[in-house]
């Protein structure tokens, strides 16, 4: 009885106050290749061709899970471009896990589409595996320690200002060490 | 195989953390919200084969020709619901039948009206669904006029789908209320007034097999009460209750290697006018690039009497009786052929389709099949447009 | 007519079942790019199966039938 009532009052806690992360966990390293872009954005991390999660310890990280046939990934895309763009400069990296079959089929989504964060293709198709993505698209927020934060299913146009506050959040926590 | 352990264990220990982790976005959309706005038109021409001479005994031989208008919104609204609004406009004109009598060689023939019938239906209905929960219900609410008949109807229909999202239940209950005027005609006793009320409801439950593979299976009940007969014909007389029921199956598989999506619909149909029919249809969608799309299509039908089916009117005999074609054995085939232009903002397509009805097509073989069975063609050009 | 009733709703369940039984892996929501692919909808073309399905309402003797729901993208 003391233990369920212990157990209730930490998922309030949890509930009311997301800064207390007790159960944050590191997320699952990978390095994967960089999908080759005619204007891939050339920051000096991926020059190689590929990136390692784990190299950009110390950034806040939005990780996104999406697939060129994934209506509402149309719309997070150019979105979290303008969350990038916004605080890049503070910190704040955007890192997009394509899981499309074929390469060409990302490739003509992103087409029209003027993105500069990087985008990864994992044709083996693991890390979602490893990560629990459960729809797409699902995303992970990605404090400055490495820790998963955040998780975000799915993508509605308000979901921006709400993603803000949260970036704005955990750039906060990275910058009053 | 080690390896996989391990993939397993880091899975089971952040399913866990996520659990702990407050999600932003809780719900699970399984009927997907449109993202966009689509406004779609389709204009048809249906064009009905001239009865044979030889089996009108008075009246036009000329059947029907329809011209369709349809207009379709789909809009969401907010980020929770969507509104789809249907309008269709159709004007028809053509000769109809009124009896079927004897000509004294033992013959059915026909006879109809004259080819200056005219008529216009206009039909509306408008749908507003909610998404979340894994699933979706919504609200349709339309009305149909025609000359002589108006109804209103309404339907609630709501879906599920499973967290791991194989399996989605769906189900709906719809209703609708005809009002029928039938239009005077002089030294004619007809009918001035009737009215009758559908109900029908179904469920249905589809499930993902493979990443190509997908299924639906369904069950259909409706109840007509009311006034069933055709006002327009000499001697017409059903009963004033009909009970439906139908199974349906339909599988998409994805033939990856070519490009190709192959459906297979089937429904088994049963009243207790004592109707039951199969139908069949398997189509091919044929991709060549993302933009084109060929989609072949055959459709098999076949139906066995009502139990009050008469070949030819007769003013003799008491109780139930009609000899309306659609109530008599027969089976029918379509074949369809539709070509499809596809880009992200808009859409052109053109469809065709050929319809011929037999006796012969039946699956029981039919001694004398109805001289009113209907042959046509329809030719459909659709534009959409996603803004 | 209710002994054919209680046939098919029994030939309904075994389906079903059957259907149920040759289940493989769960498809992951990753791995449903083909059964998004819109001609690998119920409907392709809503507004021509509302057209085809009112024609043959109208020239024959059964009616009725399932809509749509399930399957697709599975996108959230």
């Amino acid at each position: 009885m003391v233990y369920r009532l212990l157990i209730s009052a930490l998922v309030i806690t949890l509930t009311l106050l997301p800064r207390v992360s007790v159960f944050a966990q590191s997320a699952p390293d990978f390095n994967l290749p960089l999908l080759a872009q005619s204007d891939a954005g050339g920051s000096q991390l991926w020059q190689s061709g590929s990136l390692r999660l784990s190299d950009l310890t110390g950034k806040v990280v939005y990780l996104d899970f999406w697939a060129s046939w994934c209506a509402p990934c149309a719309l997070s895309l150019p979105e979290l471009e303008t969350l990038y763009a916004r605080f890049k400069s503070r910190g704040f990296e955007v890192v997009a896990i394509n899981l499309d079959t074929t390469e060409s089929a990302a490739r003509r989504f992103l087409q029209d589409k003027a993105i500069t964060y990087p985008i990864l293709f994992d044709q083996r198709q693991t890390t979602p595996e490893r990560y629990g993505v459960a729809g797409m698209p699902t995303a992970f927020l990605l404090d400055h320690s490495g820790k998963l934060r955040f998780t975000h299913t799915g993508f509605k146009p308000s979901d921006t200002e709400k993603l803000s506050k949260l970036i704005q959040q955990l750039l906060q926590e990275k910058e009053r060490l | 195989m080690k390896h996989n352990n391990k993939t397993s264990g880091t899975l089971a220990a952040l399913t866990g953390a996520a659990l702990a982790l407050p999600a932003i976005a809780q719900l699970a959309q399984a009927a997907e919200l449109p993202t966009k706005s689509e406004l779609g038109y389709r204009y048809t021409d249906y064009h009905e084969d001239d009865v044979d001479s030889n089996q009108v005994l008075l009246g036009s031989n000329q059947r029907y020709e329809i011209g369709t208008h349809q207009l379709r919104l789909v809009a969401p609204v907010g980020e929770r619901f969507s509104l789809t609004v249907d309008a269709l406009y159709e004007s028809m004109t053509g000769a109809s039948a009124r009896a079927v009598v004897d000509n004294g060689q033992g013959e059915s023939v026909l006879v109809m009206t004259g080819a200056s019938i005219k008529d216009t239906r206009t039909d509306m209905s408008a749908e507003l669904r909610h998404y979340g929960n894994g699933g979706s219900e919504a609200l349709v609410l339309g009305f149909s006029r025609e000359d002589d008949y108006e109804s209103i109807n309404g339907s609630i229909d709501a879906e599920r789908t499973s967290v791991d999202g194989v399996t989605t239940w769906s189900g709906g209950v719809g209703f609708s209320h005809d009002e029928l005027e039938p239009v005077p005609e002089a030294g004619i006793n007809r009918t001035v007034a009737e009215k009758r009320s559908f109900l029908n409801a179904y469920v249905a439950r589809a499930r993902v097999h493979s990443p190509v593979w997908q299924t639906q299976l369904g069950l259909y009940l409706g109840w007509y009460d009311g006034y069933l007969s055709d006002p327009y014909r000499s001697r017409d007389i059903r009963p004033d209750s009909r009970q439906q029921w139908a199974f349906s199956g339909r599988s998409r598989y994805f033939l990856k290697a070519v490009n190709a999506a192959v459906h297979v619909d089937y429904r088994y149909y049963q009243d207790d006018w004592d109707i039951a029919s199969h139908t069949l249809e398997l189509a091919w969608y044929q991709s060549f690039t993302d933009a084109f799309t060929v989609s072949p299509r055959v459709r098999y039908y076949s139906q066995s009497q009502a139990e009050f089916y008469v070949p030819t009117d007769r003013g003799t005999r008491s109780g139930d009786q009609s000899s309306d074609f659609r109530l008599s054995p027969y089976g029918a085939i379509a074949y369809g052929l539709g070509i499809g232009y596809y880009q992200p903002a808009f859409g052109v397509n053109l469809y065709f389709e050929h319809y011929n009805s037999d006796g012969d097509y039946a699956l029981k073989s039919v001694a004398e099949p109805s001289p009113f069975l209907v042959d046509y063609r329809l030719l459909t050009l659709g534009v959409d447009y996603r803004f | 007519m209710k002994v054919r009733f209680a046939n098919v709703l029994v030939g309904t369940v075994l389906i079903m079942s059957v259907l149920s039984g040759c289940e493989t892996a769960v498809v992951k929501p990753w791995q449903r790019g083909d059964l998004a692919r819109p001609q690998m909808a119920w409907q392709p073309d809503p507004m021509m199966s509302v057209l085809r399905e009112h024609v043959y309402t109208a020239k024959e003797g059964a009616s009725g039938g399932v809509g749509t729901g399930g399957g697709g993208c599975g996108c959230y």
